[in-house]
């Protein structure tokens, strides 16, 4: 398979997540995902599912290795221009939506591509994405007048907004019942593939990752290491 | 971002506007007051009166406040009419008032003033100038618009400098009003000028009837003070060591005297409201500082989900930036706005007090660098809230 199928490759790629008290440092011998495609990411909290969106995302940086993210390398690569590889090419969704509370649900969908600087038709396609998950008439409401599936439905809009090449969805449906979930996860799933958006989807949901295309273990795919290996 | 956060954005332009607004009030008050006060006493040269304090013969006769030093004689007046130095030199008579407004014994030429750059100091708004040895009076703008008197309006005066209730009135002697002077800001205002004869006639009078017993007595010309302006201003030392050594006279220069009762009385009051201001200066800083950190602690949340779509942390930064900005101009603009109508409300108050009149709208000296200044402090402690932002990771 070439390196331009690819959406993501890594390659002995070696980092570590700092928090407060101490970092953590992991590696990753080998993950890629073909573009286009759907992989569903199985595993236990802690295990590191949110850590490896979060690499892939620019989020946290890579200390060695290969890192290649929707045709940038991330390796060495400074965090403003991670950013902007963040806001070109990649669309994320959180557990807990993360919508802005003080914005109406077309606002909050807007900011989606307002870093981008996609603003000429933003509008219209906000409004024909918030028709295509059913939120038409909520254009103009505010978060919290919307029930938890509502929220996540204009969380996946928001993503969607700019045409990510990749969707980061982090455990989408974790806060949602087991039918709103599949609901929403299918909503996505259609959408990416409307879109040709590559997705990772993140949960540990076996039965609801079977309903994807392929599925991975994070314990499969990151290890977890003592000191700085780098 | 700041409209949905109203409570906290007005709290915050509240802490703003206090400390801008006593700032302009404080400067402006202080320019306008100086500027008034330095009005009368910039025009005369010197003020040639009886023996006494200095300052209280310019209090007396310029600004129409407390007891003047005593009379002289009006041949000293004509001296120094006649004195080539002198430009022009008008005599001053007190001893009445009407309503407690003081009547002012002079002659015509008093209207006749210009000031250092040619200008006539005293226009008439309605009537015209009293004609000499009569009962008629020109009275100031204040005295029209407060006493009730008008043209053609009749009075008698009422012994004494002040007004005090039981006090003789003068009914033998009526004036009647001939002319209304145009607002000038000066103590000029409330004061009603009449003819120096009627002054004398009046007392003449009163102190006939008080020694009816000695016969009849014949006029004593004499005056309260005599406003002098000279040839040059270069002028005024020469002359004031010349007249000191008259057994009878002395004289004073009125800006010097303004000058000295700035510093011995307004100086200390405006020190006190200069560190009250400087205390709220502090005050608003601390509690913008809080309602700054407290607006970014509770949007942290709000501003790491912009970062994880994909906005830089300068991007972040200049939203902050911008929002800090605008709240610093709204509150210093709108500081400076309220602080000229507090401006213009005491005025009023001051004009119907003192006669001085400020003009609440005009920019005083160093106004806008103080306000920039202001602006410039609170900037920078805005900018302490948005660094700790800076630094945040999103993860």
């Amino acid at each position: 398979m070439s390196a331009a199928s690819q959406e993501i490759i890594l390659k002995n790629v070696r980092s570590c997540y700092s928090s407060k008290r101490e970092a953590s440092f992991f590696s990753i011998p080998e993950f890629t995902l073909e573009k286009g495609a759907q992989l569903a990411l199985l595993g236990k909290s802690g295990s590191g599912k949110s850590t490896l969106l979060h690499l892939i995302a620019g989020l946290i940086p890579v200390k060695a290795g290969r890192a290649r993210v929707c045709g940038e390398e991330l390796m060495g690569m400074k965090e403003h221009a991670r950013d902007l590889v963040r806001r070109e090419h990649i669309g994320l969704v959180f557990q807990t939506y993360q919508l802005l509370d003080e914005f109406t649900v077309i606002e909050n969908v807007l900011m989606g591509s307002f870093f981008s600087g996609v603003k000429k038709e933003a509008e219209g396609e906000a409004k024909t994405l918030l028709s295509k998950v059913g939120l038409e008439n909520y254009a103009s409401r505010f978060p919290s007048e919307l029930s938890v599936g509502q929220r996540q439905r204009v969380a996946i809009v928001r993503a969607l907004i700019k045409r990510p090449a990749l969707i980061l969805a982090d455990e989408p449906t974790g806060a949602l019942d087991r039918e709103t979930g599949y609901q929403v996860s299918a909503l996505l799933k259609d959408l990416a593939k409307e879109q040709g958006s590559s997705m990772i989807f993140v949960t540990h949901d076996e039965e609801l990752a079977s309903t994807f295309p392929s599925q991975a273990q994070v314990t499969d795919l990151i290890r977890w290491e003592k000191g700085d290996p780098v | 971002m700041l409209w949905s956060r109203k409570w906290i954005t007005f709290a915050t332009l509240f802490a703003l506007i206090l400390p801008t607004a006593l700032a302009v009030i404080l400067v402006v008050v202080r320019y306008q007051t100086e500027g008034a006060l330095k009005k009368d006493a910039g025009q005369i040269d010197l003020v040639v009166g009886a023996k006494g304090g200095a300052m209280q013969l310019v209090l007396s006769s310029l600004y129409h406040l407390g007891m003047p030093t005593g009379n002289i004689l009006y041949e000293n007046y004509e001296t120094l009419k006649e004195d080539q130095r002198v430009k022009a030199a008008v005599p001053i008579g007190l001893g009445d008032n009407y309503d407690g407004y003081r009547i002012v014994g002079t002659e015509s030429a008093l209207f006749d003033l210009k000031d250092h750059a040619g200008t006539q100091m005293l226009n008439f708004r309605e009537g015209e100038a009293f004609t000499a040895d009569t009962f008629e009076a020109v009275i100031g703008a204040q005295v029209a618009d407060l006493s009730g008197l008008g043209l053609g309006a009749t009075f008698h005066g009422t012994h004494g400098l002040l007004r005090v209730p039981g006090a003789e009135l003068h009914t033998d002697f009526t004036y009647r009003v001939v002319g209304v002077l145009e607002p000038t800001g000066s103590a000029k205002d409330r004061a009603i000028f009449v003819p120096i004869s009627a002054v004398w006639k009046v007392h003449h009078a009163e102190e006939s009837v008080h020694q009816v017993f000695k016969g009849a007595q014949p006029i004593v010309k004499e005056v309260t003070a005599v406003l002098v302006q000279l040839e040059s201003a270069g002028l005024r030392l020469w002359m004031l060591d010349e007249l000191k050594k008259k057994p009878n006279l002395m004289a004073a220069v009125p800006i010097n005297e303004v000058l000295a009762m700035s510093q011995i009385y307004l100086a200390p009051f405006q020190k006190m409201l200069f560190l009250i201001t400087i205390g709220v200066v502090i005050v608003s800083c601390l509690v913008i500082l809080l309602a700054l950190y407290q607006a970014i602690e509770r949007r942290e949340k709000s501003l790491l989900t912009l970062r994880s779509l994909g906005a830089k942390r300068s991007e972040i930064s200049l939203i902050l930036f911008y929002e800090l900005a605008f709240l610093i101009c709204s509150g210093v603009i709108l500081g400076g706005v309220i602080g000229h109508l507090v401006v213009q409300v005491l005025s009023g108050i001051i004009y119907q007090k003192t006669g001085l009149i400020l003009h609440a709208w005009s920019l005083a000296p160093g106004e806008l660098p103080i306000l920039g200044g202001i602006a410039g402090i609170l900037f920078l402690i805005g900018l302490f809230p948005i660094f700790s932002i800076y630094r945040k990771t999103v993860v």
